[in-house]
């Protein structure tokens, strides 16, 4: 660190001078010229992944009601979000976080980076899902699962994969394009489904890594983005892609209605999810932590829950929430998703994803 | 008639006879001004560079080589260089840098030599094109190079799906513009005489090329080689997407060992490994523009662009490789690009997707609308691109100065190579960095990490480079004697650089704001995972449509993506019309 | 009072020899000086140090008593006048007349007088507008003149301002000048490597070689009597001939005729050192036609070894390669200096 202190000296006089006038110049460019107004115990500053939605109305009576400001820091995918979380731990950059999901959930919560708190009017149905000793609080889930091009299948006149073990059939050879684990969060969420599915004593006592050694010599292509794979390789996108069978959402086929809304082109194989569920919670040394209180308490109210569908397209943790009536139709949950113990997670999730490179890069 | 032979008339000696002497000096006042001016000249770029690039970088580098308990920890060197994979992603990485510069300057030279040798009509929407993909996002080029390459695809019989090639081709795209400028810019005011003195001494077309044109240029083709090459070796986007899975470089390891794995210790090592290939591209290139200096002797006063003769041997060969080159390797991609913008989500053609942009997406898939985050994406240019021209136009300023003392001179060109490192060191390090050091910079009580200011930072430490490397030739090849006219003529030093080097410099600066604003436009790699406040700039919205299942959506972001080439095209060709004329000397930069 | 120059060297960082090595010089109010020499030899560089762009190593400049160190370029009040001008080519002709003044915050209205006034002076009345990218060679050195001379400095500097010009240009433009700054009464230091520009416009002539100043003398005087062999050699002098007295006898590019023919054989080297000495012969190697008057080359040996000189060769037709013709020493054209 020595290197750096005469830098340090150096840019202090840059500072005097240069940084008021920066601020002033941002102010107007970041539209955050309410901050003025209000005073710090006032607003309070909500982390997110980049996927954060929220309906204006259901906002803007919360910030009514409270009389709180929220501002709105997004900060990558979830798993940058993550560990954005934990480098910045001693300095947090907000005062809550939403969008730490089940992959990611263990590390954040053993780095020490989150105040314990649990809303008093939480469902029964998200407390369910609460881990890491109350300080995650669980606000939606949706499923990870493998897609079909129904029209492909249909075409050539072959039955849809149905399961896992389906996949690694010779009729299905070089059909599946999925996403690399190490640097896409569907692409971890469905290797956690095989490790939940098989473990290391499943399929047919061969494990989980024998699975990926199969889906690879049956012509199974690894992308590293979900893009990558949706748009470019996946022929239901109607992009130009060769292979009928996608990792992707339980979601994903409501966005690929026919002309007249009456059914999907594409269909999620239920069979094959990982559960993905999605957390806020208090970041320990928050500046206003009141008002990270209540607003963790508003992303579990009724409101806020069933704002969800409509804006993050997920299934708000409260089930008893009314879900939109064609959610039933084209984004059913999968009845019984692959699971695996968050702490398990924690502990191997970077070993495996070291197995599965051996095993499927090479 | 010879207005040399006029004679200087008795009446007007008479007049200048009754003049007076000019006043006694004024005495030595303001001593103390030039070296106060110099030094801050110097301390604002080294205050910025320093507190936004070098202390976030080396406070992260420093994290993965200190253990959890405080201690120095460097057991992570070993590990990382005994690992084969390590050698495998250097050997991949210098394997993509020198096959993307070689093809870059190949394909460039031609270009070079049509676009800035010959005229034709058209030629400024051409130089203006050949810019674009130069600050495209590069997850839609990636998408749409991929669907070229893809069985198929356009090019799918190629069978380059997936494979070094592929990542090739699609880095010189990206860098096909860096050569023809630089490249372009010399060969525009090289005196075509020497060549025309070759030919006449019995020497073929091609001979009196590589015997008296090439060598000429070959400072400004290293030079340009050099800059290609870290572009090339630190391509992120373009590799994930492109390489498949398997292959990866040191800057995409780097990525994932710090977003997903957090896995400081190894991204430390590989970002130390990183540097050091940087810093040989960058000494490379340094040598290389020390020689360029002297070439700028060789240059002649006037443009020696002729009309283009495509009958003639050079022309059209030019002219041919030029022409497979801009449609094959640039027109291609981007208009697939654009006829797939309007194609409408239910499968007919319109302009569906343009009208959509007004909206925030099927299924709110944005927070705010695409025509709002190009109103974003502005105001962070115009404030990135402000940030970028003061700190560049001054470290250009500091660097075009030869002092005196041996020991300055050193540090002025050490400054000048320093000032080239963002573009060599991976953007998750800076933006992981920024989270680390920014809380409280300087003490000041300001969370720069979450202020709207980090984002235009981050981009204009991406951007002095460019601006430094456009207004930096246009001084160096200012005549100091021009300045020393000015100083005898009673200009005090702050006043010949108002009156000489600016007005010189400001016909480059334009091309330098466009430079700068057109990359703060395109930049994507540190913005994306800044945490930054609620307002997504141009390319996020794209990337987060894109994101998104939905032909709707893909339909948007192809939209947004046509919107902001044609406003980066729109910003390169403004800024080409400022460059004004040369009469002044003023070369046109390097990019 | 005018410029003191005292003991001045000046050093390059890197260089083995100091470009300028210990010169004395005075220049009196009103007077022209020309430094004379060859490239490299620090003619240039003692007037960039007169004029503060370069750093003196030693010694020290003074102007009207005063001491200039320390006074920046821009605070001197001193002209400068470069070979190439080194005009504004962002600004036009009248704006570049005009930017000594405006450092000067001269009143808008004197200014645009004065400009005028001086345009008018070099030449080029009414070319106030003109872009300086559109002027010929000759024109911007008009131009660059007006400019350096429109602050009224109380010195002006000239270094080689007519070199990128052809040579009738030059030759005119140099009396011109002289005319101008004797007009205007201006001090001025002319550098430049052309002796006949140096002798048509100073006053005096100061010789320079290797960073020394060898001889300061009118330019009659410096001809007449050079200090030295040296200086002799660099004007012209194309022969040194011991005399007796243990001097030499130095011969001018003029000091050499050829006799007419049939005025008789020479009588043999007599005392060869003696102007006006009896004939010599000598062979004939070519012959140019130039100025009006031939001038032949010939070998001969006027007592310092055979060796080519050139004669004049007045009324005499050009004798061919091969022929002997005699030549005798003029008078006139030679001059004594000391071995």
């Amino acid at each position: 660190m020595t290197t750096i202190r005469p830098r340090r000296a150096a840019a202090a006089a840059l500072a005097v001078g240069l940084l008021p006038a920066l601020a002033a110049c941002g102010s107007g460019a970041s539209g955050s010229g309410a901050e003025g107004e209000a005073t710090p115990s006032s607003t309070v500053t909500l982390v997110t992944h980049d996927s954060w939605a929220v309906s204006e109305e259901v906002l803007a009576a919360f910030e009514e009601e409270s009389g709180l400001t929220v501002r709105h820091v997004p900060a990558g995918d979830a798993g940058t979000l993550a560990n954005q979380l934990v480098l910045t731990k001693d300095s947090p950059l907000g005062d809550v976080v939403f969008g730490i999901d089940n992959t990611f959930a263990s590390r954040v919560a053993d780095a020490g980076v989150l105040e314990p708190y649990t809303p008093g009017s939480l469902s029964d149905s998200a407390a369910r899902y609460g881990i890491g000793d109350g300080a995650l609080t669980a606000i939606d889930f949706g499923d990870v699962c493998l897609n079909t091009d129904v029209a492909w299948f249909e075409e050539r006149g072959l039955d849809e994969p149905e399961t896992l073990e389906d996949l690694t059939r010779p009729e299905y050879r070089d059909l599946t394009v999925v996403t690399n684990p190490a640097s896409s969060s569907p692409g971890l969420a469905f290797l956690l489904a095989t490790v939940g599915a098989f473990g290391d004593s499943g399929y047919d006592g061969q494990g989980w890594e024998q699975y990926w050694a199969d889906l690879r010599d049956n012509g199974l292509k690894v992308d590293d983005s979900w893009e990558d794979a949706y748009y470019a390789d996946f022929s239901g996108s109607g992009e130009g892609g060769q292979r009928p069978v996608v990792l992707s959402y339980a979601t994903s086929p409501s966005y690929t209605l026919n002309e007249d809304g009456s059914a999907s082109t594409t269909r999620a194989l239920l069979g094959t999810c990982f559960r993905q569920v999605e957390y806020a919670g208090v970041l320990a040394g928050a500046q206003n932590p009141e008002g990270a209180k209540q607003l963790v308490d508003f992303l579990v109210s009724a409101q806020f829950q069933a704002d969800v569908p409509e804006q993050m397209y997920m299934y708000p943790a409260d089930v008893a929430v009314p879900l939109p009536a064609e959610w039933e139709r084209f984004a059913p949950l999968a009845p019984e998703p692959f699971e695996v113990d968050p702490a398990d997670v924690a502990e191997h999730r970077d070993e495996w994803i070291e197995r599965w490179t051996q095993t499927v890069v090479g | 008639m010879d207005p040399d032979g006029r004679r200087l008339t008795a009446q007007g000696r008479g007049a200048v006879a009754s003049a007076p002497r000019s006043a006694a000096p004024r005495g030595a006042a303001g001593r103390w001004a030039a070296p106060l001016g110099w030094g801050l000249a110097v301390a604002v770029p080294l205050g910025f560079l320093g507190l936004f690039f070098a202390w976030p970088v080396a406070a992260l580098v420093a994290r993965g080589f200190v253990s959890d308990v405080g201690a120095p920890d460097l057991s992570g060197v070993q590990e990382v260089l005994s690992a084969p994979r390590t050698w495998r992603l250097v050997g991949q990485t210098l394997g993509q840098a020198v096959a993307g510069s070689v093809g870059a300057v190949l394909l460039g030279l031609p270009g070079a030599y049509l676009l800035y040798r010959t005229t034709f009509p058209g030629r400024s929407v051409v130089r203006g094109l050949v810019t674009v993909p130069f600050v495209l996002p590069t997850v839609v080029v990636g998408v749409a190079f991929k669907s070229l390459f893809q069985p198929g695809g356009m090019l799918g019989w190629m069978q380059l799906e997936e494979t070094f090639a592929a990542v090739v081709v699609a880095l010189v795209f990206f860098n096909y513009s860096v050569v023809v400028r630089t490249v372009g810019g010399l060969w525009e005011r090289l005196d075509p005489r020497a060549e025309q003195a070759a030919r006449a001494l019995g020497a073929s077309p091609v001979r009196a090329f590589c015997t008296v044109t090439l060598p000429a240029l070959a400072p400004a083709i290293a030079s340009a080689a050099a800059v290609v090459f870290l572009f090339c070796a630190t391509a992120f986007g373009v590799v994930m997407v492109l390489g498949g899975i398997g292959y990866g470089t040191i800057e995409t390891e780097i990525y994932q060992r710090t977003t997903q794995f957090l896995d400081l210790r190894s991204a430390s090592v590989l970002s130390v490994l990183q540097l050091l290939v940087i810093t040989l591209a960058l000494w490379v290139a340094g040598r290389a523009r020390a020689r360029r200096e002297h070439a700028l002797h060789l240059e002649s006063d006037r443009t020696a662009a002729h009309r283009l003769r495509p009958r003639d041997l050079a022309d059209g060969a030019a002219l041919a490789v030029t022409a497979v080159t801009v449609v094959g390797l640039l027109v291609l991609p981007l208009a697939g690009l654009v006829v797939r913008s309007f194609r409408t989500p239910t499968g007919g053609w319109g302009l569906d997707n343009y009208v959509a942009l007004g909206t925030t997406g099927g299924r709110n898939a944005l927070v705010v609308t695409v025509w709002e985050a190009l109103g974003t994406s502005l105001r962070t240019a115009a404030l990135a691109t402000v940030m970028a021209v003061v700190v560049g136009g001054l470290v250009a300023l500091v660097v075009s100065r030869r002092p005196r003392a041996r020991a300055a001179r050193r540090a002025v060109g050490l400054l000048d190579a320093v000032v080239m490192l963002p573009l060599g060191v991976s953007a998750v390090t800076v933006g992981f960095g920024f989270l680390i050091t920014l809380d409280r910079p300087l003490g000041l009580d300001v969370d720069l990490r979450t202020s709207g200011l980090l984002v235009p930072i981050a981009q204009a430490v991406v951007a002095v480079p460019l601006v430094v490397r456009t207004v930096l030739p246009v001084l160096r090849a200012i005549d100091p004697r021009l300045r020393e006219a000015a100083g005898v003529l009673g200009a005090s030093p702050g006043r010949v650089l108002r009156d000489v080097d600016l007005p010189i410099a400001l016909r480059s600066l334009g091309l330098a704001v466009g430079f700068a604003f057109a990359v703060s436009l395109g930049e994507f790699g540190a913005t994306a995972f800044l945490a930054r406040p609620d307002s997504a700039t141009l390319p996020v919205v794209i990337y987060r449509l894109i994101g998104r299942p939905g032909a709707e959506n893909y339909g948007m972001a192809l939209a947004a993506s046509v919107v902001l080439a044609l406003l980066t095209a729109t910003v390169m060709m403004l800024a080409e019309r400022l460059r004004g004329d040369r009469a002044s000397g003023a070369a046109g930069g390097e990019f | 009072m005018g410029l003191e120059v005292r003991d001045v060297v000046v050093r390059y960082a890197g260089a083995t020899a100091d470009a300028v090595a210990g010169v004395d010089l005075d220049v009196a109010d009103g007077e022209i000086l020309a430094l004379l020499g060859p490239s490299g030899c620090g003619k240039s560089s003692l007037l960039r140090a007169v004029a503060g762009l370069e750093p003196l190593a030693r010694g020290q400049v003074r102007y009207d008593g005063a001491d200039l160190a320390g006074v920046p370029v821009h605070r001197r009040g001193f002209g400068l006048l470069f070979q190439e001008g080194q005009l504004f080519a962002h600004r036009d002709v009248g704006r570049n007349v005009a930017y000594g003044l405006e450092t000067a915050r001269v009143p808008r209205a004197e200014r645009t007088a004065r400009v005028r006034e001086l345009l008018d002076a070099v030449g080029l009345a009414g070319y106030e507008r003109r872009p300086v990218t559109t002027l010929s060679g000759g024109e911007r050195q008009r131009v660059a003149l007006a400019r350096a001379l429109a602050p009224r400095p109380r010195l002006l500097l000239l270094d080689e301002p007519f070199s990128a010009l052809d040579r009738g240009l030059r030759e005119r433009l140099a009396v011109e000048v002289r005319e101008v700054l004797k007009a205007t009464g201006t001090t001025a230091v002319f550098v430049t490597h052309d002796h006949d520009e140096a002798f048509t416009v100073a006053d005096r002539v100061g010789v320079m070689q290797a960073g020394r100043l060898l001889q300061v003398a009118p330019p009659e005087e410096l001809w007449r009597r050079p200090a030295s062999r040296a200086v002799a050699r660099f004007l012209g002098y194309q022969a040194f001939v011991p005399r007796a007295d243990g001097g030499l006898l130095a011969v001018g590019p003029t000091g050499l005729r050829a006799a007419p023919e049939g005025s008789g054989a020479p009588g043999g080297p007599g005392e060869p050192g003696e102007p006006g000495a009896p004939a010599t012969w000598a062979e004939v190697v070519g012959s140019a036609f130039r100025r009006g008057r031939t001038e032949i080359t010939v070998e001969a040996d006027l007592g310092s070894g055979r060796r080519r000189l050139v004669a004049l060769a007045d009324g005499v037709s050009a004798p061919a390669p091969g022929t002997k013709v005699a030549v005798t020493l003029d008078p006139a054209g030679c001059a004594v200096v000391p071995d």
